[in-house]
């Protein structure tokens, strides 16, 4: 823990803004926090310029109110409506252009494990749709060929939000957005199987109506891929800009598409993962017992 | 199906994405291969609002590598084919676009420039002059014509198929995002009812006849297993490249005869600095005005005569001096002085060129 390195220097005590005060006292860093604990400690991100609304915002904020290491995590984005809410996020974080997330991602944290051998440096790849199964898709799934020790995470709005509603590999079949005016021809790729036939040794979907559960498959994410192997992670947060629907109806539109049967909420863990997770969450219920 | 899109002379007020997918369909072209990204999404977009009426098909690639390889597989069936694309999009098509200077590919590319390095803004600039004109593990055998008006736009566009498929090099219309997304009023036109020929393509593959018995089969090569194969097949591309140079340049100017001071901009710049050349010239002033539009090749000849009838030159960019590398080497050996006024990622007001031209002169 290096909760040592959030603090004030003597004599700044006055300058400093009232926020970083607050992170510094009442921050998430070096605490067990999680997403059952919201409200009674300062969030890592608390003000973003996405749309009212924005499925991913709350995707984000959880993620980020989840992290089991936050002051020993790094995050890699990518270009797109997310990038555009890291800058007002309080952990380390890399944009690296587009679609290369993962890449960047391996390089750091194959040298992220020399400089800091004996400690635990999470590398959490955050990105939307598009980078992850359109333009960065080869570098995804050879960092998951290669059994590289980080976590992935994508943000499902099922469009290119950001630059205006394209359709993406992860838009459903029929969807009519710019550049499918008659709707999408194939279907959403299915990444999720993809990424367990790739070498993720923990796959899940999940989206932000279940706030306690997403926060349990983040953790869970980030813990396997420290020793086991990559995760995957699919967050389900559908867009109300570019499909829409009112802004208040984002919920409401995810519990639809799960009767619909095209949204499930769904884990896989391997055998190696499973006994792994188990030998923690085990502890940790001894510990509190 | 697909009757004129446009008839006559039809007066319009636009955006200059929505000017280039209608002077696409002005100039016949038949597939658009592109991927999302700003400042270029709309013409994407009206081009695929477009598309059906007029039997023409679209595809949105994974990225703009594959963007630019299938604007290459469409040339290649001989297909009217052109892609979009700005910033970073650049960068990643300068992979298909070597292989299309390589084989002598007619590819039509369209860039509406952004913000750079990187990622940078969505928004605007000129940084990406280098990138066009010289991207790739090449000698820059490409056509690059600098657009300032929505009119450009539209004339450059139709005129970059017919130059791309006369003369088989890659062919570029560089735009930037003020272009992309301001309105601005412009006559659209049918180019053969002003007598404007459209060339025609042609097939690389699909030819009749068996091959290798009717005709020698289609072999189309981009690597080569000798140093002097290759040497032949660059220095050929040299000798194409030489006519180009004597046929292709255009460029604009005024008032540059014994001028104190000439300025000279290209693209959307090139309008501030019009203006208040303009205005300079009105207050008296022996100032020019000079804008290349073409950027490869450059109006050497033309630049090198200005050179010799002014005592300065003030090259004004939106970049770091991507502009001035290129007016550097076509005025090599003249003494002229190259005054820089370089605004990198930000737009350039008329009254920043008159500020430092006042000073140069006074």
């Amino acid at each position: 823990m290096i909760k040592g390195l959030f603090r004030i220097s003597p004599g700044f005590e006055d300058v400093m803004p009232a926020e970083y005060k607050e992170l510094v006292t009442t921050g998430p860093y070096g605490r067990e926090v999680g997403v059952s604990d919201l409200g009674t400690f300062k969030e890592l991100i608390e003000e973003h310029p996405l749309c009212a609304g924005c499925a991913e915002s709350l995707a984000l904020r959880l993620i980020l109110a989840s992290l089991p290491n936050p002051e020993d995590t790094v995050i890699v984005g990518s270009t797109g409506c997310s990038s555009l809410a890291f800058s007002q996020v309080a952990v380390h974080n890399i944009h690296s252009l587009f679609g290369n997330q993962n890449a960047v991602a391996t390089g750091l944290k194959r040298a992220l494990r020399l400089r800091f051998p004996d400690k635990v440096k999470d590398v959490l790849v955050i990105a939307g749709d598009g980078a992850t199964v359109d333009i960065g898709l080869d570098m995804v799934m050879q960092s998951w060929f290669r059994r590289e020790l980080i976590t992935t995470i994508m943000l499902d709005n099922e469009v290119y939000a950001n630059t205006g509603g394209q359709e993406s590999g992860m838009s459903p079949q029929g969807a009519v957005l710019n550049m499918a005016p008659l709707g999408k021809k194939f279907p959403k790729v299915a990444l999720p199987e993809i990424a367990r036939e790739a070498g993720c040794v923990y796959v899940a979907t999940i989206s932000p109506d279940l706030p306690r559960r997403l926060g349990k498959v983040v953790r869970r994410a980030i813990l396997v891929a420290r020793e086991i192997g990559p995760s995957y992670v699919q967050i389900f947060c559908p867009c109300p800009t570019n499909f829409k629907f009112r802004s208040a109806e984002v919920l409401q539109k995810i519990r639809e598409r799960q009767k619909e049967g095209t949204f499930q909420v769904r884990e896989y863990v391997s055998p190696e993962a499973e006994a792994y997770l188990a030998g923690l969450e085990g502890a940790k219920q001894r510990e509190e017992q | 199906m697909s009757e004129k899109p446009i008839t006559g002379e039809k007066r319009v007020f636009m955006t200059g994405n929505e000017v280039v997918a209608w002077a696409a369909v002005a100039a016949q072209a038949e597939i658009m291969y592109g991927y999302p990204i700003t400042p270029q999404n709309e013409i994407m977009h009206y081009w695929t609002r477009l598309a059906p009426k007029f039997n023409k098909t679209f595809l949105q690639t994974e990225d703009e590598l594959s963007a630019g390889f299938t604007t290459i597989g469409g040339v290649l069936a001989g297909k009217k084919t052109f892609t979009a694309t700005a910033g970073p999009g650049t960068v990643l098509m300068q992979e298909p676009l070597a292989m299309a200077e390589m084989m002598r590919l007619p590819v039509v590319v369209v860039v509406m420039q952004r913000g750079g390095p990187s990622t940078a803004t969505v928004i605007y600039s000129q940084q990406e002059v280098t990138l066009t004109t010289f991207g790739g593990n090449g000698e820059g055998f490409r056509i690059v014509y600098s657009t300032a008006t929505h009119q450009d736009l539209f004339d450059y566009t139709i005129k970059a198929f017919n130059i791309a498929w006369k003369y088989r090099m890659p062919t570029f219309v560089l735009g930037d995002g003020y272009q992309a997304k301001m309105r601005e009023p412009l006559t659209m036109y049918d180019p053969e009812e002003r007598g404007v020929e459209l060339v025609k393509p042609e097939p690389y593959v699909g030819l009749p006849g068996m091959p290798g018995e009717e005709r020698p089969p289609g072999h189309y090569r981009n690597t080569y297993n000798t140093e002097e194969e290759l040497n032949e097949v660059v220095n050929d591309h040299v000798k194409a490249y030489e006519q180009i140079q004597n046929e292709l340049p255009e460029h604009d100017e005024f008032g540059t005869e014994n001028a104190d001071l000439v300025v000279v901009a290209h693209g959307v710049v090139a309008r501030a600095t019009k203006q208040a050349v303009e205005a300079l010239r009105a207050e008296g002033l022996n100032i020019g005005y000079f804008r290349p539009i073409t950027l490869r090749p450059m109006p050497d000849q033309a630049l090198r005569a200005m050179a010799d009838r002014t005592k300065k030159i003030l090259v004004v960019e939106s970049a770091q001096g991507q502009l001035a590398r290129l007016l550097k080497e076509s005025l090599y050996g003249k003494t002229v002085e190259i005054v820089p006024l370089f605004r990198p990622g930000v737009g350039v007001t008329p009254e920043e060129v008159m500020a430092r031209s006042r000073e140069l002169v006074a």
